[in-house]
């Protein structure tokens, strides 16, 4: 039996101040303004040193662009470590079926003759990598045209089957970019919040938020087991597979979660296709990892019930649960909305709606709080 | 202000009872005998809070008493005590003969802003263990 019928959908009540809370969430999670420069600077670096006129790469025409969560704007903070790690694309004008791990060591090797990056380098399977300590891990994974498909198709090395797999990071961040627009744009403009959005969320949509809320609960949940983890690119394509439109964070992730059990078969697996590359299963790990498969299940089931019940707690319980959803940077949110409010306050631009309701919108009917200073023990 | 303090006369009962009538009509007048006003109602300062009910007690040219009546106020499951309460459990809400509330004010514009906003700091420190709110501590001041 499917265990569809397990979940009622009933819609999910939106509560503003729930969904700050989880949007500061993932502004706290995310790289900030200034580390997402430095990245970038630090990569465009890169690139001008494999393709300076005494790279052996010079004549392949090499470019870099960024692939995975730093282009489609889900980047999230790995709980048990500083850095993020950041994907690079290395475009290759390499038309010819070179052979792949040659390819990959004449990345390494130009990238170890450089005097700052040489202690950095650190062979991956796919990739070469770039340890920033305390920024960011830099991988760089080679790329040639796949002329084959033509367009954005691309092959990438895999060292470990010493062969050529077919990829699609311009083809997938289109794909996701396109989902991410099913928001509503008229809705969100004529929604009244009581705070203004926190501040570097400006420009993120709802599905952005909720793959980020996404990875970090799985990076929680599987914090004793990250073999079982579900990897990020399949929850990501999962989230834009099952996302509607939603405006809210809560209201998505729950309608996101309620959808993917929904269509959890009840014989076999579910197959998370490359949507860029719809031959490509993405999920092909749960194949030979059931337990994995059966773990990432359940934690949907549970996911569902806890984003059920937050919906309708209080705020004390709402953050406990918050806590063990995301881990500690739910109460720190939490701290960043009351510097909202206090700096409000502050700048006299704090008001209470007829029902006591607290908000940053003046508007009629709505009363300043006027300067005081809280008294006693 | 001490000359605002001094020189304003106080606002008339009546129009204390229309200023609330106005502005928080949930909260209604209960009673209103020998010169003791009260009101009562719900005030709830985020969508994601609990719904308070509270009692205003309001005597002319006297503090106005703001109690908590529903959901009862508890101290932090760490041990802490609830911040700012008078020790008949009436919260503490302004620095008192700072001027910043004198009987020429409108309880509906000082008393009740500032009630849901601390209930707002108390539901935040009962999450994060931090009172955000500021505020003078005079007594915990003292035992550090």
């Amino acid at each position: 039996m499917s265990t569809a019928f397990l979940t009622p959908m009933l819609p999910t009540q939106s509560s503003t101040w729930l969904d700050d809370i989880l949007i500061r969430i993932c502004v706290l999670l995310q790289l900030t303004r200034t580390q997402h420069e430095e990245a970038e600077q630090h990569y465009l670096s890169v690139a001008e040193w494999l393709g300076a006129p005494a790279s052996p790469i010079t004549a392949l025409r090499p470019e870099i662009y960024p692939q995975g969560s730093l282009r489609i704007g889900t980047t999230v903070r790995p709980w048990w470590r500083e850095e993020y790690d950041l994907d690079l694309v290395l475009w290759l004008a390499l038309y010819h079926n070179a052979n792949p791990i040659e390819v990959l060591n004449l990345v390494e090797r130009r990238l170890r003759d450089h005097g700052t990056y040489a202690p950095m380098v650190e062979r991956k399977n796919r990739c070469i990598r770039l340890n920033f300590a305390k920024q960011f891990h830099l991988d760089i994974l080679p790329a040639r045209p796949d002329l084959r498909f033509g367009g954005t198709h691309v092959l990438v090395p895999d060292r470990a089957a010493a062969d050529w797999k077919e990829s699609n990071p311009k083809g997938y961040a289109g794909w996701f970019e396109s989902r991410g627009e099913l928001q509503a744009e008229e809705a969100k403009r004529a929604a009244v919040e009581p705070l203004p959005p926190p501040e570097g969320a400006e420009d993120k949509n709802t599905l952005q938020l909720s793959v980020q809320l996404l990875k970090r609960g799985r990076d929680i949940r599987f914090a004793s087991t990250p073999d079982l983890a579900p990897i990020s690119i399949v929850l990501t394509t999962l989230a834009g597979t099952n996302y509607a439109g939603e405006l809210h964070p809560l209201q998505a992730l729950h309608a996101i979660v309620q959808r993917i059990i929904g269509s959890i078969p009840s014989a076999g697996r579910l197959v998370v296709c490359n949507p860029a590359n719809p031959h490509e299963d993405l999920s092909e790990r749960w194949d030979e990892n059931q337990e994995a498969y059966r773990s990432f299940v359940s934690w949907m089931i549970e996911l569902e019930s806890e984003l059920a019940a937050l919906q309708h707690l209080a705020m004390p319980d709402a953050s406990k649960r918050l806590e063990k959803l995301f881990g500690e940077v739910a109460p720190r949110a939490i701290r960043a909305q009351a510097e909202t409010v206090e700096k409000a306050r502050g700048s006299s631009q704090l008001g209470v709606t007829r029902t006591g309701a607290i908000t940053t919108a003046v508007s009629s009917g709505v009363v300043s709080v006027k300067r005081n200073t809280f008294y006693g023990k | 202000m001490g000359s605002k303090y001094l020189r304003q006369p106080p606002m008339p009962v009546a129009q204390q009872i229309a200023r609330m009538r106005n502005l928080f009509p949930s909260l209604a007048m209960t009673s209103w005998h020998s010169g003791l006003i009260r009101w009562s109602g719900e005030l709830r300062p985020t969508d994601m809070s609990d719904r308070y009910l509270v009692a205003i007690e309001y005597r002319l040219k006297h503090r106005p008493k703001v109690y908590v009546l529903t959901p009862e106020l508890r101290n932090h499951e760490n041990g802490e005590e609830i911040h700012h309460l008078f020790p008949d459990g009436t919260l503490c809400l302004y620095l008192t003969n700072s001027g910043e509330w004198t009987s020429s004010d409108a309880i509906a514009e000082t008393t009740v802003p500032w009630t849901s906003l601390w209930l707002y700091h108390y539901e935040v420190w009962h999450a994060t263990g931090e009172w955000m709110g500021g505020g003078v501590h005079p007594r915990r001041r003292k035992n550090r």
